[in-house]
């Protein structure tokens, strides 16, 4: 048993994880919503956010504006210049093959995933990418749990975005034709929903969200490297899954648990073990509860 | 108003439209009648720009529509009430009206609009805020026509707006359509109701396989010996 301040601090950290696999099982959870495909690039959308903003924090930090600053405009740049990322791909990548059947576009999104790795690799090399502002060191001590102000900042900008995207979704006229869209495509058309737009609109939601979890990222530990998409991408898609896949609030409850669960077996088991435990529920769940925890739809067609 | 020239419409290998001519005159009701499978439906999807032509001509007022995405049709005020009513069944009441004005922008009028459609059908004011899976088939035709009024059409496609409804409420839909055509809306009704279709049209098409066979008035097709046999049963 591990004393209960360490038991905190192990929550403090895993929901800081959790907030993160949260913001990127969203863009799974929305894109499957919309259009029934496991878009398997997103762990790589996720990491390209984490090298723009890195690139981009370097960049205004040389121009000699405050750190502050730097971050703000980092992870703004990172949201921006990423969903190009994202609608490039819906646009190249997913849409030409959006009437061939399931496995088709699937296929796609492994090779694009395969191809965005490579293209980091090639363009930035294989070495860890340095975050160029030191600020994981500033925090505070709560009782017996250290907290570092980047975790706050991780949490609170998580929480805010979470917020307004289910403001975004639930009340706009613009989240109502996303909400048809994924209920009735050709309904949709039929009221007037221009169906390809929305559709472009939540890869550019879920890429922006990925994005702005990578930079959370990289100044949390510091570095990112090409290869950093495929574990985030599986917990996020674990996360997605545990939720119910296609459920916004689930995608974000999952992830939270995802982090938790994971920090608790690493503070208990070992660090290790930590992905081995993820893995463990992706399977338990597709087996015992393949709806996830907040879903009604099955995904059967994975 | 509409005119279909030689509409040509295919599903892979099968081609569900040979050629279809059909004209719907401004102020009208015409009816298209015909059994399953004839391509009622494909011809309302065709017009409504979610079946591409593979060849002919779909002009509405004299200009082209065929190469039209479907929100342009819409917005030219043609509006289709789609076959098995396809309501947002995970959107309240009034969310599925809000999606029939998408595409309008004059807050206001759609909250007056609102109104006039609860008027039009009662029960949807007493369900307002309720899950529109939740109503009854009558119930969510009612929405399905009432979601189509909030888009203000001009031209009203309707695909089977009866199918599967009790008698009453069959009378009460048919009831509906001529007040909906009294307030200045065309309408293309596509129905196996053939009785009732042809007592409120002004002209009426037969399809069969892909194709028009008859085309004639609503009193000489009710006549007509081969519809009396083929659709109308024992009326
Ligand atoms: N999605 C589809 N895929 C393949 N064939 C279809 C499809 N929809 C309709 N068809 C075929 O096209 C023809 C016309 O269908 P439809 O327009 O639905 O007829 P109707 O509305 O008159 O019953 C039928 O032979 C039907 O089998
Ligand atoms: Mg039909």
């Amino acid at each position: 048993m591990i004393p209960g301040g360490a038991l905190l601090q192990q929550i403090v950290n895993g929901l800081t994880v959790g907030a993160v696999y949260a913001l990127i099982a969203l863009g799974y959870t929305m894109v499957y919503g919309i259009i029934e495909l496991i878009n398997f690039a997103h762990g790589e959308i996720y990491m390209i956010g984490a090298y723009v903003g890195t690139i981009s924090a370097g960049v205004f930090l040389a121009a000699g504006l405050p750190v502050w600053a730097s971050l703000v405009l980092a992870i703004a740049t990172a949201a921006a210049l990423t969903s190009l990322y994202g609608l490039s791909a819906e646009r190249l990548a997913y849409r030409p093959l959006r009437k061939a059947g399931r496995l088709a576009p699937l296929i796609s999104a492994l090779g694009l995933s395969i191809f965005f790795q490579q293209y980091v690799f090639l363009a930035q090399g294989a070495k860890d990418k340095v975050f160029p502002a030191a600020i994981t060191s500033g925090g505070f001590v709560l009782g017996s749990v250290r907290v570092a102000y980047i975790q706050v900042a991780i949490i609170l900008v998580a929480a805010a975005l979470m917020v307004s995207l289910q403001a975004f979704v639930g009340k706009t006229r613009m989240g109502r034709a996303m909400r048809c869209t994924a209920q009735d495509p050709v309904m949709a058309s039929l009221v007037g929903v221009p169906v390809n737009r929305v559709i472009a609109l939540t890869f550019v939601i879920g890429s922006a969200l990925a994005a702005v979890a990578g930079v959370l990222v990289v100044m949390y530990y510091g570095k990112v490297n090409y290869l950093a998409g495929y574990a985030a991408g599986l917990k996020a898609f674990t996360a997605a899954v545990l939720g119910g896949i296609g459920n916004i609030p689930g995608a974000m409850l999952g992830g939270l648990f995802l982090g938790v669960v994971e920090s608790l077996a690493a503070g208990y088991i070992g660090g290790e073990y930590k992905d081995v435990v993820a893995f463990v529920i992706l399977v338990l769940v597709l087996i015992v509860r393949p709806q996830g925890l907040l879903g009604v739809r099955v995904p059967d067609k994975i | 108003m509409l005119r279909l020239e030689g509409v040509r419409c295919s599903y892979g290998a099968i081609e569900a439209l040979k050629g279809v001519d059909l004209e719907v005159p401004k102020g009208t009701i015409v009816t298209l009648i015909g059994s399953n499978g004839a391509g009622k439906s494909t011809t309302l999807m065709a017009i409504s720009g979610l079946r591409p032509l593979s060849s002919g001509s779909i002009t509405l007022d004299g200009e082209p529509i065929h190469d039209l995405p479907p929100e342009a049709i819409v917005a030219r005020g043609v509006i289709q009430v789609a076959e098995g009513r396809r309501i947002f069944t995970r959107m309240s009441v009034r969310e599925n009206l809000l999606m029939g004005a998408f595409l309008r922008r004059d807050r206001a009028a759609i909250e007056k609009d609102m109104h006039h459609v609860m008027d039009l059908f009662p029960v949807l004011r007493e369900r307002l805020e309720q899950n529109a899976g939740t109503l009854s088939g009558g119930e969510q035709q009612m929405l399905a026509i009432g979601r189509a009024l909030m888009a203000r059409p001009r031209l009203l496609l309707l695909d089977e707006p009866s199918l599967g409804l009790a008698p009453s409420l069959v009378k009460a839909i048919f009831t509906i359509l001529e007040e909906i055509h009294g307030e200045g809306v065309t309408l293309l009704l596509v129905e196996q109701n053939v009785h009732r279709a042809l007592k409120i049209a002004h002209d009426g098409y037969v399809l069969a396989t892909g194709t028009v066979v008859l085309h004639d008035t609503p009193e000489r097709l009710l006549q007509n010996e081969e519809v009396k046999r083929a659709y109308l049963g024992d009326e």
